[in-house]
């Protein structure tokens, strides 16, 4: 396993315990770039953009409860993103950025109010900028820690996926007013659809004032509503949630992360498969006491085109790949001391664009242990490591934008001592150790013919370092050549002049005949001064076998 | 990606926290080659144990080319990295507990011992309380280089110092017209001390370091510590160098008398003082042949300054200095080294800073510490040698950019397929 250093980082502040799931990647300006949202068990609620000022969020929330879970994504199906925050006493907080919240005077006055606690008693308090976002509340079950933003039934809106700690996955959609049975049914095109939540939207949304809503209902006749289309009860813990396309039908898919290294694959007519399990059986299993699995998407690459690998991490160091297109699966056992958690598949290109379709690489996963050590592992299992000095509270790895415009891959490390480390810039080849002989291998037959390319020959290495570094051997080699050719030339020259002196015939071929003579004696002392190895040129064989290595001892 | 000199191949972090300094890294040469087989968790693999596996060399097997093998300390421990062929093995060295702090190490081959192992130690009580450690290895020649590394922590020879040791060296010299290989360890009371073998007892014994050295047994009258040593032979010419920690530089070129069968000082010794403490010395010449003459030019870093390059160094001694821009930017300059980086038959300098960057005479690259040693040396055995960094916690191995090495080889072999298909034709047009 091959073992890295990452460099480039920042540093964030952000205060208190956190539920290692309570975090997200995403848009939450509506401006391409993309912030980190996150929430403590405190109830503060946290939003970090770009290359903060002294590590400072551009907002943060306080008074959510205990926040279990966080996503960023188009809820509301109105083009814009939203925030969700969910906690363990059951409400749902939707935030909307109203405006962008770069002016460095609100960044200075938004700090997580722990951090201020030391310094609140001698400077007044300062209030979060309300103005910058608007805020509902809504019920929902207590308990839920895991949340998933996705449309999972195919009617082109998005769905918040709940999943608590009790096995029950629970499925809500935004609703503005109550709609009639038809109109979600019939899909409206896409414009009109747009249209109509944008313009309800604006109708609904409840700018906050500096009292806090949460102790208001605001749910009544004109208000949205979070109405619960689906209830899934499952027999084993739900560890992790995730979604994917559907190899054949191109529909979403649901997955759901099931103790023991399994995953349940929920597709959109609600038909529930369990791919991992051998049995026909499509119960998963009962025993609670398996170890948990983290489940994560990624994409693998083929001839321009994509298909959905699912990774199934168990805590203990077990990770499966599930080719959903294939249906195939591979397992890699990974020997770890500490629990691995914060799984992610990740593209290390940057910027996607750029890359043609068919040049593009295959994602790769991450996963993270509480000591820091970081496993980045590719589909062929080639695994690197990053050992992060710290205990780590919660991993995340995703696309962030360091600098505006640019989402770029980071790792992020929430760790105990208040802080947020960002690491970007991640340079890392997965592939093992290369060898500038195995490299070679392809180029050097043409070449070498003399020698077996597929075997691996310390001459080989030898020649290529006289070469390049153009070592003694190599220049002595080089000068002889020359030589050589310099020898030949006047020797032809002589010849000319010979012939058009009408000499007889068998002078010249006495001469080509001194002339090897000499050569050979050349060569000799040669070999004889240099007693290392030497790329000798070999007269005999075809213009092909350009040098072959000897050795002269 | 496609333009960068060299990429991180690996960073072997030292274990339990252990650290490096601007004396913990020593390039070992010998025909001793690795005799295990590669592992499946390359490079991450750590052999801490002696290995079962491994069987004594087949008699019948010829001595190969030199091969170069890495060690590193770390204050507990010593990290060694056996290149072989495709991959290297790494081995944590088992040295007996209790010995305190590493400060300086160096490995090397003589002419009794085919590996030699040294270590000054600081037991870590406050007082002056060092030792110089030697373990040597006789009769190794049949052995692999992991075996060695494992042997040779059985035997040890332990000398107490009165002074704070720094860094340590070794060289050639002639003792009646006998090469022999003599161990230098710099000390604060302004001293080289000398340390030779006494070929009866077995036994290294301290030497007067005036019959060899002339320049070094004068410093101790400045009674600075010396920071740093050079000493390289470059064809009949031998550079002498060391810097202290007043920032004074001294060199001295000695050059080959045949008549007396030695080097003799050509002229008096020169010197400079600096403003601040010298850390490394590198003697070096512009071309990356052994035998042709380049220019020699010596590199001195120092703490504070810019990195002062002594233009040939061998002519006009400490008259022609050439200061490295962009150097100071980056804190101390604690190391450097020199290699031909993209393979144009000129060297290049590399310069390693506290500040954590790497400066390849053009290129930057970043570290996450400070960086202590620099080396190169071919690791995995394909032809390329591979950049060693020790950084304070660990070595991070960078392999230089194999495509542009590899459209750098096949201009190389087209070049000497031409000139050999224009030599055939003539040979084939004189024939005919």
């Amino acid at each position: 396993m091959k073992s890295i250093c990452l460099v480039d980082k920042l540093i964030w502040n952000f205060p208190g315990n956190m539920n290692p799931h309570a975090f997200a990647f995403g848009d939450v300006d509506n401006d391409e770039d993309n912030e980190f949202v996150i929430g403590n068990l405190n109830g503060e609620l946290s939003v970090f953009k770009g290359n903060p000022i002294e590590g400072r969020p551009i907002m943060t929330v306080s008074g959510l409860g205990t926040i279990t879970c966080v996503a960023v994504g188009d809820i509301k199906n109105s083009g814009k993103n939203s925030i969700v925050c969910v906690n363990a006493e059951g409400d749902c907080n939707i935030f909307d950025m109203t405006k962008h919240n770069s002016t460095s005077t609100t960044e200075e006055e938004n700090i997580p109010t722990s951090t201020r606690r030391i310094s609140e008693a001698l400077a007044p308090m300062i209030k979060p900028n309300v103005n910058d976002y608007s805020k509902l509340t809504f019920t929902v079950p207590v308990n839920c820690n895991h949340i998933l933003i996705a449309d999972i039934d195919g009617d082109g809106m998005n769905e918040i996926i709940l999943a608590r700690t009790d096995r029950i996955l629970h499925v809500y959609s935004y609703e503005t007013s109550l709609p009639a049975e038809g109109s979600t049914v019939n899909k409206p095109s896409s414009k009109d659809q747009q249209n109509l939540l944008t313009r309800s939207g604006n109708l609904i949304t409840e700018i906050t004032t500096n009292r806090t809503s949460k102790d208001k209902p605001n749910v009544n006749e004109t208000s949205p509503t979070l109405k619960e289309k689906k209830k899934w009860f499952f027999s084993g813990q739900i560890t992790s949630l995730s979604t994917a396309t559907d190899p054949q039908t191109s529909s979403p898919l649901l997955l759901v992360g099931q103790p023991g290294g399994h995953f349940m694959i929920i597709d959109k007519n609600e038909n529930r498969t369990c791919p991992t399990q051998t049995s026909n059986d499509l119960q998963c299993p009962d025993e609670t006491t398996e170890v948990s699995t983290e489940i994560a998407k990624g994409l693998k690459w083929k001839n321009g085109k994509n298909s959905d690998v699912i990774a199934l991490v168990t805590m203990d160091g077990n990770f499966t790949f599930f080719d959903l297109q294939t249906s195939t699966m591979s397992r890699h056992e990974l020997q770890v001391t500490h629990k691995l958690f914060g799984v992610a598949a990740i593209d290390f290109t940057c910027d996607e664009t750029e890359i043609p379709l068919n040049e593009r690489g295959d994602d790769v996963f991450v996963a993270c242990t509480w000591n820091g050590n970081t496993y980045i592992i590719d589909l062929d299992f080639n695994m690197v490591k990053f050992e992060f000095e710290g205990r780590v509270c919660a991993f995340a790895a995703g696309k962030y934008a360091v600098t505006p415009g640019c989402n770029i891959p980071c790792f992020i490390y929430v760790d105990f001592e208040d802080h947020i480390t960002v690491y970007h810039n991640l340079l890392i080849d997965t592939k093992p150790v290369r060898n500038f002989v195995e490299l070679m291998n392809d180029q050097v037959d043409q070449q070498l013919l003399s020698i077996d390319p597929c075997q691996y020959s310390p001459q080989i290495a030898d020649i290529f370092q006289q070469c390049l570094y153009k070592l003694d051997t190599y220049k002595a080699t080089k000068e002889d050549l020359e030589e050589k050719i310099k020898e030949s030339k006047r020797m032809k020259h002589e010849q000319v002049e010979k012939a058009e002196g009408k000499e007889s015939n068998e002078e010249p071929k006495e001469l080509i005949v001194e002339n090897e003579e000499m050569l050979n004696t050349q060569h000799q002392e040669n070999n004889v001064s240099e007693e290392k190895q030497e790329v000798e040129t070999n007269q005999e064989i075809n213009d092909e076998n350009v040098i072959s290595a000897t050795s002269d001892i | 990606m496609e333009s960068q000199l060299f990429t991180e191949c690996h960073y072997s972090r030292f274990s339990s926290g252990g650290r490096t300094n601007i004396y913990g890294l020593a390039l070992f040469e010998t025909s001793m080659e690795s005799g295990l087989p590669v592992d499946s968790e390359f490079p991450s693999n750590i052999i801490k144990s002696f290995p079962q596996n491994i069987s004594h060399k087949p008699q019948s097997q010829n001595k190969s080319n030199a091969i170069k093998h890495l060690f590193v300390s770390s204050f507990y421990g010593i990290t060694c990295f056996v290149s072989a062929t495709g991959y290297w093995n790494t081995i944590e060295l088992p040295i007996n507990q209790d010995i305190g702090e590493i400060v300086s190490m160096d490995a090397f081959p003589s002419d009794q011992s085919n590996l030699i192992f040294t270590l000054t130690t600081t037991e870590g009580d406050g007082q002056h309380n060092f030792t110089l450690r030697i373990y040597s290895l006789d009769d190794a020649s049949q052995m692999y280089m992991e075996e060695a590394i494992f042997r040779i922590a059985e035997q040890c020879q332990v000398i107490r110092i009165p002074f704070t040791p720094m860094q340590l060296f070794h060289t050639g010299i002639n003792i009646n017209g006998k090469l022999n290989t003599c161990l230098l360890l710099c000390g604060n009371d302004g001293g080289v001390h000398l340390y030779l073998r006494n070929k009866s007892t077995n036994k290294w014994e301290e030497e007067p370091v005036r019959s060899y050295f002339p320049l070094l047994a004068s410093l101790s009258e400045s009674s600075s510590s010396i920071l740093s040593l050079e000493i390289r032979e470059i064809g009949d010419l031998k550079i002498v160098a060391a810097g202290c920690q007043n920032g004074r530089l001294y060199v001295s070129i000695m050059k080959y008398d045949s008549s007396v069968g030695d080097f003799v000082p050509m002229d008096e010794p020169a010197f400079v003082v600096l403003f601040s403490p010298i850390t490394s010395i590198s003697v070096f010449s512009s071309s990356s042949s052994k035998v042709s003459s380049g220019d020699i030019h010596m590199l001195v870093t120092c703490a504070v300054e810019r990195a002062i390059i002594y233009c040939n160094v061998d002519k006009v001694s400490l008259n022609r200095p050439v200061y490295l821009k962009e150097c100071s930017q980056y804190d101390s300059v604690l190391c450097s080294n020199i290699m031909d980086v993209d393979w144009d038959g000129n060297n290049e300098i590399i310069i390693g800073t506290y500040g954590r960057e790497l400066l390849v005479y053009k290129q930057g690259l970043s570290f996450s510490h400070p960086i202590y040693q620099i080396a190169n040396l071919d690791l995995n055995q394909d032809g390329i040698e591979e950049l060693i960094v020790a950084t304070q916690y660990g070595i991070h191995i960078l392999q230089p950019n194999l495509e542009k090495a590899k459209t750098e080889l096949l201009k190389v072999l087209e070049d000497l397929k031409s000139l050999k298909n224009e030599l055939k034709e003539l040979k084939e047009e004189q024939s005919s």
